[in-house]
C-alpha cells in the first residue's frame, strides 16, 4: 500500500515520447530501461558466481525485468 | 557454493514475487487513473459568415491574429447600403407628409359634417315653427277670421319644410359618411419603418466583429474579395473554451465522472502539463459501419479482435490560451479521482 502511495505521488511524466518525430508510448522507454538494468545485474551475477546456481534463470531474468520496468514506471509516471 | 545457492535462491524469489506485486500494483494505478494516447486538442470555433453581400473594403485581421469580442476584422462596402437607406428614410418621410395632408383633409371633412348637422337642426326648427302656425290657423277659418287661401299657405309651407328636413338629414349623414381616415397610411408607415430599420441593420452589417475572444484561423481572402451573405468567410476560434479530447475505452468509462480532474500533454510541449476538469462523457459515437445523425466518428483501431469502442471525453482546460494549443494537436490524458471541487 505504501509502494502504491509513493507510486501516486511521484509521477509527472508525460505518457508520450517524442523518438525522431513519432510518439512513444514511456512504458516502452520504462521497458527498454529495464533490460538494461537486467543486463547490468546479469553481468554482475555472472561475475560472482550467482547467475550458475539460479533455479531457472530464463524465469527469473524475465521477473526481475518485468519488476523493474513496472517499477520504474510508477515511479515515473503512476 | 552452499551460499550462492542460497542467494541465488533468494534472488529468485525476490523477483518473482516483486514482479507479481508490481503488476498488481499497475493494474490498481491505472485502474484508478484511467489514460489514453487517443486523445486531440479541440476548441469551439465560429465561421464568420456576413449577413450581407459585397465587396470587401478593409481587412483588419490575418491568420493566427488574435482579436477581442467586438474588434471590427472586416468592412463590405457600405455605400449601396448607405443608398439604401436613405431611400428608406425617403420612403418613411414621404408616408408622413401624406399622412399630415390626409389628417387635415380629414379634419375639412369633419367640419363639413358639422355644419351639415346644424341645417338638420335649423330644418327641424322650420318645420316645427311651420307646424305651429297651421295649427294656429285652422280655429280660426270657421270663424271667417282667415282665408282657405292662407290655410293653403301655411300648410304647404309645413310639407315644404318637412321635405327640407329630410333632405338635410340625408345630406347630414351622408357627410358624416364622407369622413375619411389616415389608417391604411399609417399602416403603410409602419411597413416603411421596418424597411428603414432593415436597411439601417443591414448598413450595421457590413461591418463585422469578432463574436468572441478569439484567434483567426483559415484566412485566404484579399482585398475586393466579394463576400457573399449566408457563406463563411473564415473561422475565430473562441479561445475560452479549449478542450482535450480523449477517446478513452468504453471499459474505462465506469471510471470517469464529470468532474474528475485531468493532466494533458500536449505533444510537442511534454514539459508544459496543462490540467482541466471532465466536463462530458461522450453520450454517443457513430456506430460502426454506421452514418450517425451527426454522430462522432471514432475509429477502433485495430480489428482483428474485437476492440474495444472508444468515446470522446471532454476535459475543459483550466488555463486556456496556450500559444501551442491547437485545433487537431495530439494529446494525452490522465484522469485522477480527486474531484475538482
Amino acid at each position: 500500500m505504501s509502494c502504491l502511495s509513493l507510486a501516486i505521488t511521484a509521477c509527472s511524466a508525460s505518457p508520450s515520447r517524442n523518438i525522431l518525430g513519432s510518439y512513444f508510448p514511456t512504458w516502452m522507454v520504462c521497458a527498454l530501461l529495464g533490460i538494461v538494468f537486467v543486463a547490468v545485474v546479469r553481468s554482475v551475477l555472472v561475475k560472482t558466481g550467482v547467475d550458475a546456481s539460479l533455479p531457472v534463470p530464463v524465469i527469473v531474468y524475465l521477473c526481475m525485468w518485468t519488476a523493474a520496468t513496472l517499477a520504474i514506471w510508477l515511479v515515473w509516471l503512476g | 557454493m552452499h551460499d550462492k545457492t542460497a542467494l541465488g535462491r533468494i534472488i529468485a524469489i525476490v523477483s518473482i514475487a516483486s514482479a507479481l506485486a508490481l503488476i498488481v500494483v499497475s493494474m490498481i494505478v491505472v485502474d484508478k487513473r484511467p489514460r489514453t494516447h487517443d486523445a486531440y486538442i479541440f476548441a469551439y470555433s465560429a465561421g464568420i459568415t456576413p449577413e450581407v453581400s459585397g465587396r470587401i473594403v478593409a481587412i483588419h485581421v490575418r491568420n493566427d491574429q488574435f482579436v477581442h469580442k467586438g474588434d471590427v476584422l472586416l468592412q463590405i462596402d457600405p455605400e449601396p447600403f448607405e443608398l439604401k437607406l436613405k431611400q428608406a428614410n425617403a420612403q418613411v418621410a414621404a408616408l408622413q407628409a401624406e399622412i399630415d395632408l390626409t389628417g387635415r383633409q380629414v379634419n375639412a371633412q369633419g367640419s363639413g359634417a358639422e355644419a351639415a348637422a346644424r341645417e338638420v337642426d335649423r330644418a327641424r326648427q322650420q318645420l316645427a315653427l311651420a307646424h305651429n302656425t297651421l295649427a294656429r290657423m285652422e280655429p280660426l277659418l270657421a270663424k271667417g277670421f282667415v282665408t282657405t287661401q292662407q290655410i293653403d299657405e301655411a300648410r304647404t309651407n309645413e310639407r315644404t319644410a318637412a321635405a327640407q328636413l329630410a333632405a338635410a338629414t340625408q345630406q347630414a349623414a351622408q357627410a358624416k359618411e364622407a369622413i375619411g381616415d389616415v389608417e391604411s397610411l399609417k399602416a403603410q408607415l409602419l411597413g416603411a419603418q421596418a424597411a428603414q430599420a432593415l436597411a439601417a441593420r443591414d448598413l450595421r452589417e457590413t461591418v463585422i466583429r469578432a463574436s468572441v475572444d478569439g484567434k483567426v484561423v483559415g484566412f485566404d481572402l484579399a482585398l475586393g474579395s466579394f463576400a457573399v451573405s449566408g457563406h463563411p468567410l473564415f473561422t475565430l476560434i473562441d479561445d475560452n473554451s479549449w478542450y482535450a479530447v480523449a477517446n478513452f475505452r468504453e471499459t474505462d468509462l465506469r471510471g470517469l465522472h464529470v468532474g474528475d480532474a485531468a493532466s494533458i500533454w500536449v505533444m510537442g510541449h511534454e514539459g508544459q502539463p496543462l490540467h482541466g476538469v471532465l466536463e462530458s462523457l461522450g453520450a454517443g459515437v457513430a456506430p460502426a459501419g454506421l452514418a450517425g445523425p451527426g454522430l462522432p466518428q471514432v475509429d477502433r483501431n485495430l480489428n482483428w479482435v474485437v476492440v474495444a469502442q472508444r468515446f470522446p471525453v471532454w476535459v475543459h482546460l483550466d488555463q486556456p490560451s496556450q500559444p501551442f494549443l491547437r485545433i487537431g494537436a495530439t494529446a494525452s490524458v490522465r484522469v485522477s479521482h480527486a474531484n475538482a471541487d
